[in-house]
């Protein structure tokens, strides 16, 4: 073939740009340390990329679920525990009042004693979070217990049943609530074991006192199965929440794998570029300058 | 008998046919980068012998050669090599325009990125979880419809872009028809120019090189064929009609397609038809402005028509934080056009995160933070997610391949080039070579011019005087 210089000094022309060109996506993956940029370099990698980055952002928002399903759940916990320990204390009293050998003036200061039992029950059962009723039900920003009269003649519920559900997992709701008219106000009323011993207290009524332990006793088992229930559940959100930290630490891998560039990789293409170009530019350089013209005359 | 000053007469024929063949060679060198010159060369051919054949023709030994001539002037070029660069440059043509169109769609899309819908989408769903969990708080209501504002505007910003990069488009269209006008203007002028001066006999080499650079041209931007008439005028005929002939001319022009959003349609300026664009730079405008665009509008607005009726037939449904107040749209418009968050709820207590009216329900909410992983599009078959992440994905494809053919053609029309450079090209070093051969020519021709002088020098001034 016929070869003219215009040819030469074109093809040592392209082979430069290509060669700069390549370099430059080199040296584009070493500075954003991702194998791509655009959809185009890797259709397949950027479709990948996206449903990982997709998954991530999912778990990371399961994981903040998790994390305030976990806050209401412990304080709800901790605030049962605190009902468990008043209504033990109750049922403290209660053995002393039934005591036949006790004094009425005794059993008017244990009636007073359980009148204070009381209201630090319904202040329990009062419990928010945030500003929020925990035993509300739905009813969150009204108090779901209300006490009648003073002496406390009665409680009232003023929540719903209502479960608030957080989603800690793709599509699994969990409630994180337990209404306080279960915890309360089940098979066994609570805050009327109380009004009845105090009542039985101050009429004194030993028989009745006694048979007040068994409903208190009830009552403790009624509250013990709903901390039993928030037990379970922050257990399981636990699991969940471990299981989670390792899919995700798994997921950052794989997408790392996917999106991010192989340094090492990266950097001996560069390296290979970079002699290619210089091939080519000292190579091009000799090949461009003579013709015969330096060589005649 | 062949004249005393015969020899004289070939000297001078041979100089004067080596200087033209150096002019020649002079022209090639002074050309060697002009875009679009063909290598020339003088075509030397011996002139008529003596004598004659003839009854009466002189009793000499024949025949005698009587030196040289410049014959023609030609170009030296392989016109098969010119259609075939043609129809590789108008494929060329087509696809950087598709490219262009595709990679800038890429860059509106802006993905994978912090910025780019997908990750704007995800923040719209987490902020209906947050709003979920924390219904009775203003500030996850302020914040979620933030989130859905943001969400709104990237969607319509995209939009727009596309919409801008279509109209962007249209506006090349009518610059292509200017260009094809003006080229074809150029050549009915070289046509003209050729005819005039080939009828003399002559060869118009450095006027049909510019035609065909200009053929070149155009061969980039619309299809054609183009057929030399007997004049020496081409013909170009866009899909049978003719855009040249000879030294006529039909240009072209737009007209606003009230059937396409007003878009351009290219037509013939004389009786309005349309132009048959089959190829071509123009083609491939007109494909991205009519076809690729439009699919990636499309899409943006199914997923957001979609995405507006399912989450306002959700919110529909649930209750403000009054416990009252239901039957709410959450976005107002129909498509990614005019996507908007309902102005009402400048109230933020107004968004419906309950069912059932109570302040701590946030079970609407949750419902439709959960649409994201519901199966709504593609006829249900897809997630939003799944959805959008197949558009970027075929969107990154269709932009590949037209990266990969575009890098193609330039390969093919690059060894075309280079092989019709092989043919017509001006090599220095064999200019170089022809310049010293007439150079040498030259000086032997008048070396002749010497040797006859001396020869007739003895002739008339040293003989006839004998013994003097």
């Amino acid at each position: 073939m016929r070869v003219t210089n215009k040819m030469i000094e074109g093809s040592v022309l392209r082979n430069l740009n290509s060669s700069m060109e390549r370099m430059s996506k080199h040296q584009n993956q070493l500075s954003t340390g991702k194998q791509f940029s655009l959809p185009s370099d890797d259709p397949i990698g950027v479709a990948q990329t996206l449903s990982l980055k997709a998954v991530l952002k999912d778990m990371e928002q399961y994981d903040k679920n998790i994390g305030d399903a976990l806050a209401w759940m412990n304080i709800a916990d901790s605030s049962l525990g605190n009902v468990g320990s008043t209504l033990q204390k109750a049922r403290e009293v209660a053995v002393q009042g039934a005591n036949g050998s006790l004094s009425q003036t005794d059993r008017d200061i244990l009636a007073g004693e359980v009148e204070q039992l009381l209201e630090e029950l319904t202040s329990a059962a009062n419990s928010s979070y945030g500003g929020r009723y925990i035993f509300g039900g739905f009813r969150t920003t009204t108090e779901p217990f209300t006490s009648v009269g003073s002496p406390i003649t009665a409680v009232n519920y003023n929540g719903d049943n209502g479960g608030i559900l957080y989603e800690t997992e793709k599509g699994i709701n969990i409630a994180i609530n337990i209404p306080g008219s279960d915890v309360f106000q089940g098979a066994t009323n609570v805050f009327q074991a109380l009004i009845d011993l105090r009542d039985n207290l101050l009429a004194g009524d030993t028989t009745a006192v006694s048979n007040d332990i068994g409903v208190i006793d009830a009552s403790i088992d009624q509250v013990l199965n709903s901390r039993a229930v928030i037990g379970a559940r922050i257990n399981r959100l636990e699991a969940s929440k471990e299981r989670m930290t390792d899919r995700s630490l798994s997921f950052s891998k794989l997408l790392a794998e996917t999106e991010g560039a192989d340094m090492a990789e990266v950097i001996m293409n560069l390296k290979m570029e970079e002699n290619v170009y210089r091939a080519a530019l000292s190579s091009g350089a000799r090949i461009i300058q003579p013709s015969l013209l330096d060589f005649v005359r | 008998m062949s004249s005393t000053f015969f020899g004289l007469e070939i000297a001078m024929r041979s100089l004067r046919a080596h200087q033209r063949a150096l002019d020649v060679t002079g022209h090639n060198v002074a050309n060697a980068n002009t875009p679009g010159f063909t290598r020339q060369r003088a075509v030397l051919a011996t002139t008529e012998p003596f004598p004659m054949p003839a009854y009466n023709r002189p009793l000499t030994t024949g025949q005698l050669g009587t030196g040289v001539t410049v014959e023609s002037i030609l170009r030296v070029r392989d016109a098969f090599l010119d259609t075939q660069i043609r129809k590789e440059s108008l494929s060329l043509g087509e696809w950087e325009a598709v490219e262009g169109a595709l990679q800038q769609m890429e860059v509106i899309f802006n993905e994978p990125s912090e910025a780019g819908l997908s990750s704007v989408m995800g923040d719209f769903w987490d902020g209906w979880q947050e709003f979920s969990k924390n219904p009775e708080s203003l500030v996850t209501r302020a914040s979620l419809r933030e989130q859905s504002v943001t969400l709104s505007d990237a969607i319509k910003h995209i939009y727009t872009q596309l919409d801008e990069l279509r109209s962007n488009l249209d506006g090349n269209v009518e610059i292509k028809v200017d260009q094809i006008n003006t080229i074809a203007r150029q050549i009915r002028d070289m046509n003209e120019q050729i005819i005039k001066i080939e009828s003399t006999g002559d060869n118009a080499n450095d006027l049909r090189d510019k035609r065909d650079l200009l053929l070149d041209e155009l061969s980039k931007i619309i299809n054609f064929t183009a057929v030399e008439s007997d004049k020496g005028g081409v013909v170009i005929y866009i899909h049978g009609k003719p855009l040249v002939s000879d030294t006529d001319i039909t240009e072209l022009t737009t007209q606003a397609n009230p059937l396409n959003n007003g878009l351009l349609d290219v037509v013939w300026s004389d009786d309005l038809s349309l132009v048959q664009i089959e190829k071509g730079n123009l083609k491939g405008i007109l494909n991205a402005r009519d076809n690729y665009i439009p699919h990636y509008m499309n899409e943006l607005d199914s997923l957001t028509s979609t995405l507006i009726t399912e989450v306002n037939n959700l919110h529909n449904v649930g209750f403000a934080l009054d416990g009252a107040t239901t039957g709410l749209d959450f976005f107002t418009g129909t498509g990614a056009a005019d996507i908007a968050v309902n102005p009402v709820f400048s109230d933020l207590t107004l968004i419906a995160a309950s069912q059932g009216g109570e302040a701590g329900d946030g079970l609407n909410a949750l419902s439709i933070g959960q649409i994201k992983d519901a199966l709504t599009m593609s006829g249900n078959t897809a997630t939003f997610g799944d959805f959008y992440k197949s558009v970027i994905a075929t969107l990154g494809v269709e932009s590949q391949e037209a990266t990969r053919l575009v890098a193609n053609e330039k390969l093919l029309v690059e060894q075309l080039t280079n092989r019709r450079e092989a043919v017509s090209g001006v090599s220095l070093d064999e200019e170089v070579i022809n310049m010293l051969k007439y150079q040498r020519g030259y000086e032997a021709a008048s070396r002749m011019v010497t040797v006859m002088d001396e020869m007739l020098d003895r002739l008339i001034n040293g003989t006839g005087h004998v013994g003097r």
